[in-house]
């Protein structure tokens, strides 16, 4: 009696991202990307694009190289002593490894938030314009304060820390210094923000308001995200992929990812059924 | 995340009453498609069913994406659920007032049967407690479903005393048999209307007060 | 009680769980007790220490004077000084015989006594610094010429030593530097209420002398002072620089960790090789000068490195990665990270090395000594390539001398030098403080 009809795929949201994924070029892009620790093999082959204004997040268990394979974007593997980068990372369609390419300048659009918040052992306000100090974007003055409220503003700490901006940053609690290093890289106004388990060390009122902030600043921003909480994953992302022994197995529309995986080792992963 | 989750919630509720809206509005065409020996009204109401059904699978897919991304927990997972059971009785609405109208379809002869008044009453009824149910849910207010419950028994009282007169009246109008034939089919169509009513109540109830009230008089609830 | 329970609890109130509970109590008692034992050892010890040299040099801080109806008279200083300039009386008053104002003083006081020999035992009692002290007098007022006034001048050493009662009485008389008759003068000074002792501000303000009682520490402080300065102007920033080239530039092979091999052994190197370096580089192979604080400095400074550059790798290993991590995600440069990040953080483990360091450099004979700074120098040196000696040289210098009047002054000399490394220390503690805040 009842007779179906065509239907668009999912909730309107998803059509419209997914048709502004099918038309824009996506702001990075890996290319068969393979890292080594010595002799370890850590990324095997791996091409993966990072799309503008979507969060990207990278699922899949411990050791399976999600966040060694996040931190080649802004080449924060050349610092490790051994380790060995081949193929191809573009940003808008440049080579970030090609040889005469600025790393400083890199990673000044590239920003990165780690695991356990790092804020320098400077005040509040110091910390969020030593970014814009370095690469010069602003001298101090009022230049710089409309840059640092603006970075707190984004970063949701502003109303929280407005009157305590001359206080040494260590004196914030886990989750505002968290908040506090991602307004420290959006101070220097990056295109891409790469996010390494940014939620792992802090309790789950602080893990609430940076997934907000993180749905929030994907309207800016290109975000990836590691993180070993699947469900943070699916509440946050647009797109997931799930990485496995060092390899991609799957990456696609996270709700699909997550109502009807493809790949039975992603199947097995998201239901908990190992790692 | 609650500023993601509160929208989709919405929108889901929205869907949900728009379907109600429809439900209600596709009742009422079919039952004055009888009323007034309507055929061209009585074949609308196939249209407005398909549209209906699009709905339900609209719901379908949006409560399994909000399970499966956002987790949700408690008052919010109940109604998650709710919307989705709701619908289902909303669909079945549909169906049945299809029913109804392929009766007002075959009415063809104008001849009244003597029970029409009291079948009138039960349809005004039946639509009554669809739009209280559909408020109570709309207003998230139990007491107002209770009283969704309280009426389930009349209706069926009412369903009851039209099948028995109607089929006294067989023996006596041969004639007229199609007809009484068609009533006791919209008075059944119209308890199962009612009894889903019921149904969305009892969902009403869960989602507010975390009880299931549902087959109340075999568990004594 | 059910019966495993029950079996749990009684293992915990048995009598072996007691008599073991009751050892480890003995045991952790005994322990806080050897603690404290051997705290108390290390202050009973440097409590000695401080007493003993406190003691024996607090003498030297005070002076005995006489007091004298000195003359000035006419025939020995001569006329018309009021109406020379400064420098040119000066000159004159450079030709003038002091020593014959000081008889004639003593003379007032002692008319009995007559014979040259007589007379130049009683003179004996005042020190030869009255000399200065008269002439700075006339230099000062030229119009005290022709009166008379009651000065206080400085006592010879040997008087000094009687007031203070480090000469015996008892002792007969050819064992002691004071003959009876001499004691018998400064008895009736001291009668007459014309012996008093007073702060010794010569000790502090003085270089060395012949004469005990005008021997002045001061020409080894500044002395002290300018080799440290060289010092630490050399040693500190080439230490600090290698210690972060070492730690945050340099590549970790074969070669870089022989370079830390030797550096740890540089740093235990007895410090007399360092005075040996020191002679055959910057003596004889650069030709510079003898004897000088530059000198000095810089064999210290080269004793000195090791020492820093060990304090400073290990205070720059100990700032979290984490800090460098989040500098570098943000684009800062590898200079930038060390300059703005590493550095702050690691400066004071940095200064604490540095204070280990000029402590140590300002307590260190043997390598000056190798340099010649062992030389005596009477005058105060005024820049870096004077001739200068350094305290703990100075003490050596005392502690060397035959005269009696030096003993007080070696412990004196000896609480100068701990002074010295005191506020040294204290300064680069609130620097290090300073810095330490900021965390």
């Amino acid at each position: 009696m009842a007779m179906s009809a065509d239907l668009p795929a999912g909730s309107e949201a998803a059509a419209t991202d997914d048709s502004t994924a099918k038309t824009t070029p996506p702001k990075m892009q890996a290319v068969g990307v393979n890292v080594f620790y010595g002799d370890v093999h850590a990324v095997i082959d791996v091409d993966l694009p990072i799309l503008k204004d979507h969060v990207t997040a990278l699922i899949g268990p411990s050791g399976c190289g999600k966040s060694t394979f996040l931190r080649c974007f802004n080449r924060m593997n050349d610092t490790i002593v051994g380790c060995r980068v081949t193929g191809e990372i573009t940003l808008d369609g440049i080579d970030i490894y090609a040889g005469d390419l600025d790393v400083v300048q890199l990673r000044a659009r590239v920003g990165m938030v780690f695991q356990k918040p790092n804020p320098f052992p400077k005040s509040v306000y110091e910390n969020v314009a030593y970014g814009p100090r370095i690469h010069g974007i602003a001298g101090s003055g009022s230049d710089m304060d409309e840059i640092v409220e603006q970075s707190l503003e984004r970063a949701g700490l502003w109303e929280e820390v407005k009157d305590r901006l001359q206080e040494p940053a260590t004196s914030l609690s886990g989750g505002q210094q968290q908040r506090l290093c991602i307004a420290r890289a959006i101070a220097v106004d990056p295109e891409v923000i790469l996010m390494d388990e940014p939620c792992s060390a802090l309790d789950p009122i602080a893990t609430a308001r940076i997934e907000e902030l993180i749905y929030e600043l994907r309207g800016r921003y290109a975000i990836a995200i590691v993180t070993h909480n699947m469900q943070q994953a699916a509440r946050v992302s647009q797109r997931t992929a799930f990485f496995h022994l060092g390899e991609l197995v799957e990456y696609g529309l996270t709700e699909e990812i997550f109502t009807n995986p493809k790949n039975d080792r992603t199947r097995d992963y998201i239901t908990g059924r190992f790692g | 995340m609650s500023r993601v989750f509160d929208p989709i919630l919405t929108d889901l509720r929205e869907t949900l009453l728009r379907m109600a809206s429809r439900a209600e509005a596709i009742l009422e065409k079919s039952l004055r498609s009888v009323w007034d020996r309507d055929v061209q009204l009585a074949r609308q109401v196939a249209q407005d069913d398909l549209e209906i059904d699009r709905l339900d699978i609209e719901v379908d897919d949006k409560v399994l994406k909000a399970l499966a991304l956002q987790a949700p927990v408690a008052g919010d997972l109940r109604e998650v659920v709710a919307i989705k059971m709701i619908a289902n009785d909303l669909e079945r609405i549909g169906d049945l007032a299809r029913n109804i109208a392929k009766s007002g379809e075959r009415q063809t002869s104008g001849a009244r049967v003597p029970v029409d008044d009291r079948l009138t009453t039960m349809a005004r009824n039946t639509q009554q407690v669809l739009r209280m149910a559909i408020d109570a849910f709309s207003e998230g207010d139990p007491d107002a479903a209770r009283a969704v419950l309280a009426r389930d028994d009349e209706i069926d009282a009412e369903e009851d005393g039209i099948i028995n007169a109607a089929m006294r009246m067989l023996p006596e109008k041969p004639d007229l048999a199609s007809e009484t034939v068609d009533v006791i089919l919209i008075a059944k169509n119209l308890e199962r209307v009612a009894d889903h009513a019921t149904n969305i109540a009892e969902d009403v109830i869960l989602i507010s007060e975390a009880r299931n009230v549902k087959h109340a008089a075999k568990f004594g609830r | 009680m059910s019966d495993p329970e029950q079996r749990q609890s009684d293992r915990w109130s048995s009598p072996e769980m007691q008599a073991r509970l009751r050892r480890r109590h003995r045991a952790e008692r005994r322990f806080a007790v050897y603690g404290i034992l051997a705290i108390g050892l290390a202050v009973a010890t440097l409590g000695a220490l401080l007493v003993s040299v406190v003691s024996r040099g607090s003498s030297a801080f005070y002076r005995a004077e006489i007091a004298l109806d000195v003359t000035f008279d006419p025939d020995v200083l001569g006329t018309g000084l009021a109406e020379m300039t400064r420098t040119e009386r000066d000159d004159t008053l450079r030709r003038v015989d002091y020593t014959a104002l000081v008889r004639h003083a003593l003379q007032k006081q002692f008319p009995e006594v007559e014979g040259r020999r007589d007379l130049r035992a009683l003179q004996s009692l005042v020190s030869g610094g009255a000399r200065g002290v008269l002439a700075a007098l006339v230099s000062e007022s030229p119009d005290l010429v022709g009166k008379t006034k009651t000065l206080w001048l400085p006592a010879d050493d040997e008087t000094d030593l009687l007031l203070k009662g480090e000469i015996s009485r008892d002792a007969a008389e050819s064992e002691r530097r004071l003959t009876d008759q001499e004691i018998r003068w400064i008895d009736a000074l001291a009668a007459d209420g014309r012996v008093r002792t007073a702060i010794n501000w010569v000790f502090l303000t003085a270089g060395d002398s012949r004469e005990p009682e005008q021997a002045g520490i001061w020409g080894a402080v500044v002395g002290s002072f300018l080799t440290l300065l060289v010092t630490l102007a050399v040693s500190f920033p080439l230490g600090v620089f290698a210690a972060v080239y070492l730690e945050e530039f340099a590549p970790h092979n074969r070669w870089t960790d022989f370079i830390e091999v030797n550096i740890n052994n540089l740093a235990a190197v007895p410090s007399i090789v360092f005075g040996l370096l020191g002679l055959a580089v910057f003596l004889n192979a650069m030709n510079l000068p003898r004897s000088a604080p530059l000198v000095g400095g810089l064999t210290l400074a080269l004793m000195t490195l090791p020492t820093i550059i060990i304090a400073g790798r290990s205070a720059i290993q100990a700032v979290p990665p984490s800090i460098r991590e989040a500098a570098r995600g943000l684009g800062a440069s590898p200079l930038q990270v060390v300059a703005h990040h590493v550095l702050p953080l690691a400066l004071p483990g940095i200064l604490t090395g540095t204070i280990i360091g000029m402590a140590r450099a300002l307590g260190e004979t043997a390598p000056l000594l190798m340099i010649g700074m062992v030389a005596f120098i009477v005058d105060v040196p005024g820049g870096l390539t004077d001739a200068a000696t350094a305290l703990p040289v100075q003490v050596y210098l005392w502690a060397d001398s035959p005269e009696r009047g030096f003993v007080e002054k070696v412990s004196g000399a000896i609480m100068v030098l701990l002074t010295f490394l005191l506020v040294m220390n204290a300064g680069a503690i609130l620097m290090r403080q300073k810095f330490e805040k900021r965390w």
